[in-house]
């Protein structure tokens, strides 16, 4: 027996120094996470695969003197007394509760704006894994971080803020308040989330408030006047708590429950008025810091068994190929996250071998000093700084070397393979087609064979709700962006749904078996698909009801890229570093092409899809702008729709040039006969699953159109 | 008289030359040169081809497997980009050439790999669509002053070949700018008046 004792003890000391060198093994090559923690499970309703929701926290540091972080903004003023920058991020894992029923693909995706995604019920049925874990570090709206960490469903992440000598850093910040009217103060927001930083004082003259008269889409400024600072105040004020109001909180300590800072007007505003504020912020985050804690997370789930203190992770070594996806804002940031290296982790793995930017041809403010991840596409904002195309080419008109999105990852040989899908409003409005043709516009760049594109014709910013409603509710659909309003054509319902499901199988079938997915399809200049954005050169047909020639003005039609001076310490083409001239001059406006249209203002090139080959109407990618300060130009990034006369005598009545449903179609029977063969045409040349055919026929004939 | 109204008939006839249909005549398969250029490495590699009937060109583009530890079987080729790698037929005549062309690719990553185009005067100018289908047609006109042809670039020329097809050919001669138009009725004049002068000449010996 005593020899037996001594064996245990002999064993567990073997166990301990096993542990502990496994830790140690491991703390070398591990991507830096050293903690997890799950905080709930939950079950997930649905499917034939039981399922749950693992939602927890990670706990991570980095390294500031490492390669793999130098790309970050600030991380060297974002260091703990022992030389490390720690981060803490949510994250939920979507599982099955049986991992033998696991696929092996994880789809690690990008919340965007901090909003928490669950695999949908196709994935979950093919037995994936999801993964969705925070970026976003501005601790700002849905970003923020509850006061309790282990509470809440949305995504956020925690990250330093940059000190020097121990002292918040300071700089400006700029921020803009349009559409609004009377004495209440109004919020300093970024796409309806606050400017997430902090006045360093309600002394006002150290701010300048300015009023602008017009803006055109092209960036034409006409200034109004500066407000004096004896006339408005940093707080919140209404009829009632008249001007100056309630001073806001600019104590750092109560962030985020102090936001959205206010700004009061001792005479109220003006909504014929745009008012731009430049203020001294302080409490700047180092915001890559996000990404890393992205990229952290991903390699603990698909590689690490444990973290440091021997917490399993619970998906260990079920991961054999994995995609990261991010939509719109967090498709940007999919992109960012490439061009940054990040898609090499720590240990120099590949981190994803996939990647799905979805409606998103830019990147974004995600690692720069005072930047506003929410902000996408309006005046000052960021997002379209460097290369953002696959390969590398010359940006000649920013006078910039050859560079791409892929130009770190091919140095490391950690790119992923990619599909990036989007549509018209892309186009319009989130100045897309850089993308495609640099900044000179006369050169379709080529993608990688890694590469696959898909244009998604005439379709609003992330597709609209799809069927075969000819007459939909004349109301005009929500403008997104700060205030904007509405627009004056009603909602787009062109969808994008029959697409992604290709894309999804396709997606797993290229990184699971090697199977090509379908070839990209886009507008191109060599195919005469992408021109001027002019209605003569994309042949939109005139005198369709409501859309007025004035629409295509430069002043009013296509938002541009615009080339900024940001000032010496911002780099142009990272788009990181610090801006420190703002506002930012117009150096440059970068031309901008649009799709060429068919004789029913339907967009020609991309991807064959039914209801654009079968249509009821003209499927807008733009929208106009109803009323407010915008009014007449191009509604922010959202699509509309103007349905055909359904008879010759109808169109013939409002001038409409457009073929009436009865001559197109001739009845209801024509209409399917239509949908039918369009259905089979995408469906032949891989752009539709029979599924969706069968679905979309079956929809077509139970349709009211012509009867 | 007789010499001139030859001279007048002959430059009548040189402002009204047909079109030429089909690679016949002037335009047969032999007077088209064929060039491959650039050098395919690899396994199972093939610089294309181009091949004639009187009213049929077929390209055939340039295709291999990559050597390892390479990504292209054209030495020097990038995926997409017009590249070393090329076969192209050019014939040295000026004049109006409209064709018919169908194009189809077997690479399974679509049509940006294989550039399907033509050569006015020496300079390429693609005709197939890098983010269209992998099959493609179009009727165009080109006209050239000194030579013409087609080219089908493999850029990095593996994945699969891309075929290029020419029909319905013709070429019309080059229409004589205004300028010439002057010359030759100065021309014409000069032949009058010398004619005139001789008629006068030989009345004035009669006399």
């Amino acid at each position: 027996m005593e020899l037996l004792r001594l064996d245990g003890a002999a064993w567990r000391l073997r166990a301990v120094v096993a542990v502990c060198a496994g830790v140690a093994a491991a703390a070398s090559v591990e991507a830096r996470v050293t903690r997890i923690v799950i905080d709930s499970t939950t079950a997930v309703t649905g499917g034939a695969i039981p399922y749950q929701t693992l939602r927890g926290r990670a706990f991570g540091e980095l390294d500031p003197n490492d390669a793999h972080n130098a790309v970050i903004t600030d991380i060297q003023l974002g260091k703990d007394a022992d030389g490390k920058v720690r981060y803490e991020t949510s994250f939920t894992i979507t599982k099955p509760v049986d991992m033998a029923m696991a696929s092996g693909f994880l789809w690690h995706d990008v919340p965007n704006r901090g909003g928490n995604i669950i695999i949908n019920v196709t994935e979950r049925d093919l037995g994936d894994i999801g993964l969705a874990s925070g970026w976003q570090a501005d601790n700002s709206g849905a970003t923020a971080v509850p006061t309790n960490h282990a509470s809440g469903t949305s995504h956020w992440v925690v990250v330093p803020m940059a000190r020097e000598n121990g002292q918040l850093v300071t700089g400006k910040v700029l921020a803009r308040i349009v559409n609004r009217s009377g004495p209440d103060s109004a919020p300093l927001n970024v796409m309806g989330n606050p400017v997430p930083y902090l006045p360093v004082s309600l002394d006002t003259t150290g701010a300048v408030l300015t009023t602008h008269t017009k803006e055109t889409v092209n960036g034409q400024v006409t200034e109004g006047s500066v407000i004096p600072s004896t006339d408005w105040s940093f707080g919140r004020c209404s009829a009632a708590t008249p001007f100056p109001g309630t001073p806001v909180d600019i104590n750092e300590a109560n962030l985020p429950g102090s936001l959205p800072v206010h700004v009061c007007l001792k005479n109220g505003f003006d909504p014929n008025l745009l008012y731009q504020l430049t203020y001294q912020a302080k409490g700047a985050y180092v915001l890559g810091a996000g990404m890393a804690a992205f990229r952290d997370v991903g390699s603990f789930f698909k590689y690490q068994a444990a973290d440091d203190f021997g917490t399993p992770n619970p998906i260990a070594g079920r991961v054999t190929a994995s995609s990261m996806r991010g939509s719109s804002q967090s498709g940007n940031f999919t992109r960012q996250f490439i061009y940054s290296g990040m898609n090499q982790d720590e240990a120099n793995r590949m981190l994803h071998n996939g990647a799905w930017p979805q409606i998103a041809g830019r990147r974004v403010a995600a690692n720069v000093r005072w930047g506003q991840p929410d902000g996408v596409l309006e005046l000052y904002q960021l997002g379209s700084e460097g290369a953002q195309w696959w390969v590398d080419y010359p940006d000649a008109a920013r006078n910039l070397p050859a560079n791409s999105i892929f130009h770190r990852c091919n140095l490391s040989g950690t790119c992923p393979k990619v599909i990036e899908h989007f549509g018209g409003s892309e186009v319009f409005a989130l100045k897309m087609t850089m993308e495609w043709v640099g900044t000179s516009a006369d050169f379709d760049i080529p993608l990688t064979r890694n590469v696959r594109r898909y244009y998604i014709g005439s379709t609003t910013h992330g597709g609209g709700g799809g069927g075969f409603v000819h007459q939909p509710p004349a109301t005009g659909a929500n403008c997104p962006g700060n205030n904007w309003g509405t627009g004056t054509f009603r909602a787009n319902p062109m969808p994008s749904t029959q697409m992604i499901n290709v894309i999804r199988l396709a997606m797993r079938a290229w990184l699971m078996n090697g199977t090509p997915p379908p070839p990209s399809r886009y507008p191109t200049l060599i195919g005469g698909t992408l021109v001027s954005p002019t209605r003569q050169d994309m042949g939109f047909p005139a005198g369709v009801p409501g859309v007025p020639e004035s629409v295509f003005e430069p002043e009013n039609f296509i938002f541009p890229v615009f080339d900024y001076d940001w000032g010496p310490d911002f780099n142009r083409a990272d788009g990181s570093g610090v801006p420190t001239n703002l506002p930012p001059p117009i150096t440059k406006v970068i031309p901008m092409k649009v799709p060429r249209v068919d004789a029913d203002g339907n967009e020609l090139g991309g991807v064959p899809t039914v209801l654009r080959d079968a249509p009821l109407g003209t499927y807008l990618g733009w929208n106009m702008t109803a009323a407010g300060f915008h009014k007449g130009q191009v509604c922010n990034y959202v699509g509309g729709y103007i349905p055909f006369a359904t008879t010759l005598a109808e169109r013939q009545a409002s001038g409409d040039p457009r073929l009436s449903l009865v001559e197109r179609y001739g009845d209801h029977a024509g209409y399917v006969a239509a949908v039918t063969q369009a259905a089979n045409n995408a469906f032949s040349q891989g752009y539709l699953l029979a599924a969706d055919r069968d679905a979309l026929i079956a929809q077509a004939a139970a349709s009211d159109v012509l009867k | 008289m007789k010499p001139i109204s030859t001279l007048l008939t002959l430059a009548l006839a040189a402002l009204a030359v047909p079109a030429q249909a089909q690679f016949s005549g002037p335009y047969a398969p032999a007077n088209w040169t064929t060039l491959s250029t650039g050098t395919l490495a690899g396994t199972g590699t093939s610089a294309g081809s181009a091949s004639f009937s009187s009213s049929l060109l077929t390209l055939v583009g340039g295709n291999g497997v990559a050597p390892a530890g390479s990504d292209a079987s054209c030495v020097g080729g990038t995926y997409g980009f017009a590249g070393p790698c090329q076969i192209q037929t050019t014939i040295g005549a000026p004049g109006t050439y409209s064709f018919h062309w169908s194009y189809l690719t077997a690479d399974a990553d679509g049509p940006a790999g294989d550039i399907f185009g033509v050569v006015v005067n020496g300079v390429r100018t693609s005709l197939s669509d890098p983010g269209g289908s992998i099959s493609q047609s179009g009727d165009r006109t080109f006209t050239a002053s000194s030579s013409f042809g087609w080219f089908l670039n493999c850029s990095d020329c593996t994945g699969g070949a891309a075929t290029a097809m020419i029909t319905n050919f013709t070429v019309a001669q080059p229409i004589p700018e205004p300028s010439t138009y002057a010359l030759m009725a100065a021309g014409l004049a000069a032949l009058g008046a010398i004619s005139r002068r001789r008629r006068e000449g030989r009345r004035a010996s009669q006399g």
